[in-house]
This record gives C-alpha cells, sequence and structure tokens, in this order.
C-alpha cells in the first residue's frame, strides 16, 4: 500500500504503533507492516518527515539512547498524543460505520422474507 | 581494488545524502543522520540475520531506503521548518537591537540642528522611510515565525500547514529585504545629515553601533543559508560538500 493510500491516516497509525511503548523508525516500520500483515509497507521518505511532524506538533517525543554499538532515535507517545490517538479511534470508527452502512448491500423485502 | 564493505556502502549513500539534504553540516544534521544510519544498519542487520550475504545485503538496504534524489525533497521539506523558525527570531530579535542601539545612538548624540517645518526633504524621505522600512521588517519577521509554529502545533495534517510555511518563507524574505533596505536608508541619513550638517552627528558612538551592527551578519547567515539551500526547488549540486 503506497503513501497516497494512507493520507489522512498515517499519524494516526504511528501513534497506534508508538502506543505500547518507545520505539526508533526501523521498528515502527517493522511494527506496522508486522500489524498489517505486509500490506503497509512505509517508505523511509514517508516515515522520518511524519515522526519529525508529529514531535513538532508535541503528539510524540524523541530521545537519544544508545543501541548496538550506536546512537539511536526512539520516540514515544506523549499524554497530548495519547489524547489524539483516542480521538482518531472514535474518527475512525464512526468513518467506518457510515461507509460500512452506506455501502452494504441494500436489503431487498424478497430477501428478508427469505 | 577491493569491493568496499557494507558499512561502507551505507556511508557513501549516507554521504550523497547529505551533500544534496543538509549542504551546510551541523550539529542537527549530524543527529539526523546518525538516525537514518541506524535504520540502515538494522535492515543490513536483519538481512544478515536472514541469512543475506552482507555486500548485497548493504545494496538491498540502500535501494529499499530510497533513491537520494527523491528522499531530498521529501525530508527537506519537513527539515526546514526549525531553520525557518530560527531565521524569524533572528531578524526579529536581530531587528529589535539595532533598532534600540541606532535610536538610542541619535537620540544620545547631538539634537537635530532643524525644526519640523526646517527639516530637509532628503533628511525628512530617509527619516521616514528608515522608520516605515523597519516597522514592516519586525511585524514581517513575526509573521514569519507565527506561520511557522502555530500550524505546526495546531495544523498538523492540514494543507495549510504546508501552504503557511510557503508564506512564512516569503515573510523571512520580507523582512530580510526591508531590513536591508532599513540599513540603506539608514547610511542615507547619516551621509546627508554630515554633509548638510557637518559637526551634527557624535561619529565614535555611530562607528560602535556601526560595527555591532557588522557584527551579526554572521549570526543570521547561518539559518539564511541553511534556509537558501534548504527551500522547495533547491537542490544542491550533486556531490557537494
Amino acid at each position: 500500500m503506497r503513501a497516497e493510500a494512507l493520507k489522512g491516516h498515517l499519524d494516526a497509525l504511528l501513534l497506534a504503533v508508538l502506543e505500547p511503548g518507545p520505539a526508533h523508525g526501523f521498528a515502527v516500520m517493522g511494527e506496522l507492516r508486522r500489524r498489517t500483515g505486509g500490506t503497509v509497507d512505509l517508505e523511509s521518505g514517508t516515515l522520518y518527515p511524519a515522526l519529525r511532524r508529529l514531535e513538532e506538533a508535541g503528539l510524540i517525543t524523541g530521545t537519544w539512547t544508545t543501541g548496538p554499538g550506536r546512537r539511536r532515535r526512539e520516540y514515544q507517545l506523549t499524554e497530548r498524543g495519547r489524547r489524539a490517538l483516542s480521538e482518531e479511534r472514535g474518527v475512525w470508527r464512526d468513518f467506518v460505520a457510515t461507509i460500512g452502512a452506506a455501502l452494504a448491500p441494500a436489503v431487498t423485502a424478497r430477501d428478508a422474507g427469505a | 581494488m577491493t569491493a568496499p564493505g557494507p558499512q561502507e556502502i551505507i556511508d557513501s549513500y549516507l554521504r550523497q545524502l547529505r551533500s544534496r539534504v543538509w549542504p551546510a553540516a551541523d550539529r542537527e544534521s549530524a543527529d539526523h543522520l546518525d538516525e537514518l544510519r541506524d535504520h540502515l544498519l538494522c535492515e543490513l542487520e536483519q538481512q544478515v540475520s536472514n541469512g543475506a550475504e552482507p555486500h548485497s545485503a548493504a545494496r538491498r538496504a540502500v535501494l529499499g531506503f530510497g533513491r537520494v534524489d527523491e528522499l531530498t525533497g521529501k525530508l527537506q521539506r519537513e527539515l526546514i521548518r526549525p531553520h525557518l523558525r530560527r531565521l524569524g527570531n533572528v531578524l526579529l530579535l536581530l531587528g529589535l537591537g539595532a533598532g534600540a542601539t541606532w535610536t538610542g545612538v541619535l537620540m544620545a548624540g547631538p539634537p537635530e540642528p532643524w525644526t519640523d517645518r526646517t527639516e530637509p526633504r532628503t533628511i525628512r524621505f530617509f527619516d521616514i522611510g528608515g522608520e516605515s522600512a523597519a516597522t514592516v521588517t519586525l511585524i514581517a519577521a513575526a509573521l514569519a515565525i507565527l506561520l511557522v509554529t502555530a500550524p505546526g502545533q495546531f495544523l498538523v495534517r492540514s494543507r495549510l500547514r504546508a501552504h503557511c510555511q510557503h508564506w512564512s518563507v516569503l515573510a523571512c524574505a520580507t523582512s530580510l529585504l526591508l531590513g536591508l533596505a532599513t540599513a540603506a536608508q539608514l547610511a542615507g541619513y547619516l551621509a546627508v545629515r554630515a554633509v548638510l550638517f557637518p559637526g551634527s552627528l557624535a561619529w565614535t558612538p555611530i562607528a560602535i553601533a556601526g560595527l555591532l551592527t557588522a557584527a551579526t551578519v554572521p549570526i543570521l547567515a547561518r539559518p539564511l543559508r541553511a534556509v537558501l539551500t534548504m527551500r522547495p526547488g533547491h537542490h544542491a549540486p550533486r556531490g557537494a560538500h
């Protein structure tokens, strides 16, 4: 799935991946791939600018840690980020319910009687 | 001739990326590169642990990360923002500082040897022109900061955020050009006053204020250079370091 298809949902996906605890960029990418069964395979050129944007907005915070012999930047949700994720979930549930109802095959009187 | 090692393949790729995205090497660019290097090394390690040969794993990691040309624009669009904010802050603070310094120098010097009715036209032109340019310089700098800061906090996904970033660049350019116009107006004012009313200016404080003003140029140059090299549509030459 390409970045265009994720437009509008990428931030919520990243926040959801970071919800359990801190993770670095590569781990975020891998976790997103794992959760979506490989369907969402983000490009680095999409991931890192998005992490910067979320950090600037105060939804996540980045800290430097020491990885295996090198510096590593890990990100974690802020309180504001948790609230934003909760709101995004609510909006998504409403969206799915509304569009799902509209797209569901119409039940005719004959179907109902069958 | 020996083939480059896996880490050398990654470092060479990052050098290319650095020369395109961050032509001016600084602490911030080093941090970003460290993060990207960690990502590439993670990818390399994962592929090697899955049985790949290290050289081909490094090449695949780099290929999968993206072409330098494609990444440059995507990264710069986001990474320009702190430099833009810094440039706006510097323009505002230097504008306020220079304004206070020069106002103080002129007010503490000899009184103006004219009245409102006898003020020479050329001096009035430079006086009004300088004050107007200085005012707009400060307003534009404040606007540039606001345009790049507020949307980053409240319009995380809105397209307006990108538009505001573009307008912030324009506001910085306006502030910079009018700052230069203010300096030119001030120089004109001093020159005309020195010619028409010799001895009506205290040159020692003026020279000190001039030196102080000139000393601020390097402070302005750094964020300005970063914004100029990262602005949309600008790409550093290939292989530049």
